[in-house]
């Protein structure tokens, strides 16, 4: 077996010492570039898109409710079923 | 099956801890990362490529890439070999996609345009033209363990071997460094 090392550090680029550390530093500089789109960070920014997504959707639920009850045919069944006369003439004079 | 000496398998845990805070958004892990693979990664590319500023190229690409996508790397252990893979895919794709200067004529002008010592140039070239002997696969054993200093687990686990199997490519290529570098010489002389 062939023990003995061969001496390459005429390729060692870091003979260089200020070449080499502006290497590291592009290197770290292009390494950071998307740091803040890790996967565990883009966890939570999805989970938050979600949170504000359902959020918005509560009001819109909330005035669908409310508008149901204003419907005419819903009001008129209302006042039909509870023996409104007065109320039920009101409505219908409305329509 | 030989066992690491002590000082090797500390370090090979303090890489996995490294890249598990890396993994975490920690910075200056980030930056240990990269200082302390930066080197081994530009050997592997220059293994491949055979131009040393297409291989600093390289292996700055791979290793930013690397950083950014470190939520793959599943097994922290395991990083150097999952670093060094994806160099070397980088680097093979980089040849086949005809990117790389692979002609000598090339790498003397780059060198001639970045280093001026004329000894330390004639070296490098005779260095450079002896390493086209060897297979892609030796370039990176000889390089990893002789100028890294990698040991020969280390090197088996990068390239998927068994440990024999890097000692006897490392001796084989050895030799054949060897021949080639005095033939050059007498030759020359």
């Amino acid at each position: 077996m062939d023990e003995e090392r061969i001496d390459f550090s005429a390729l060692d680029p870091a003979r260089s010492a200020r070449q080499w550390e502006a290497r590291v530093q592009a290197t770290l500089a292009a390494s950071q570039g998307s740091l803040w789109l890790t996967l565990s960070q883009m966890r939570v920014g999805v989970f938050a898109m979600a949170a504000v997504a359902v959020l918005s959707w509560v009001p819109a639920l909330f005035t669908q409710a409310t508008s149901t009850t204003k419907d005419p045919a819903l009001a008129l069944l209302q006042y039909t079923h509870a023996g409104d006369v007065l109320a039920l003439i009101e409505a219908t004079d409305g329509l | 099956m030989t066992c690491p000496p002590p000082g090797r398998a500390v370090e090979a845990l303090d890489v996995a801890a490294l890249v598990q805070r890396a993994q975490g958004g920690d910075r200056a892990a980030i930056e240990g990362l990269v200082r302390r693979f930066l080197r081994p990664a530009y050997l592997v590319a220059l293994s491949v490529v055979r131009v040393p500023v297409d291989a600093e190229d390289l292996a700055q690409e791979s290793v930013a890439m690397a950083m950014q996508q470190l939520e793959r790397c599943r097994d922290p252990a395991r990083f150097a070999g999952w670093l060094m893979a994806a160099v070397r895919n980088r680097a093979l794709n980089a040849v086949s996609a005809a990117k790389v200067r692979t002609r000598y004529a090339d790498t003397v002008v780059q060198d001639k345009l970045l280093d001026g010592d004329g000894e330390r140039l004639g070296l490098r070239r005779q260095l450079l033209v002896a390493l086209e002997v060897l297979t892609p696969q030796q370039r990176e054993v000889v390089l990893l363990h002789d100028l890294e200093s990698w040991t020969h687990p280390e090197i088996a686990a990068s390239l998927g071997l068994s440990e024999v199997n890097s000692r006897q490519i490392l001796s084989v290529a050895r030799r054949t460094l060897r021949e080639r570098l005095q033939a050059m010489e007498s030759d020359h002389g």
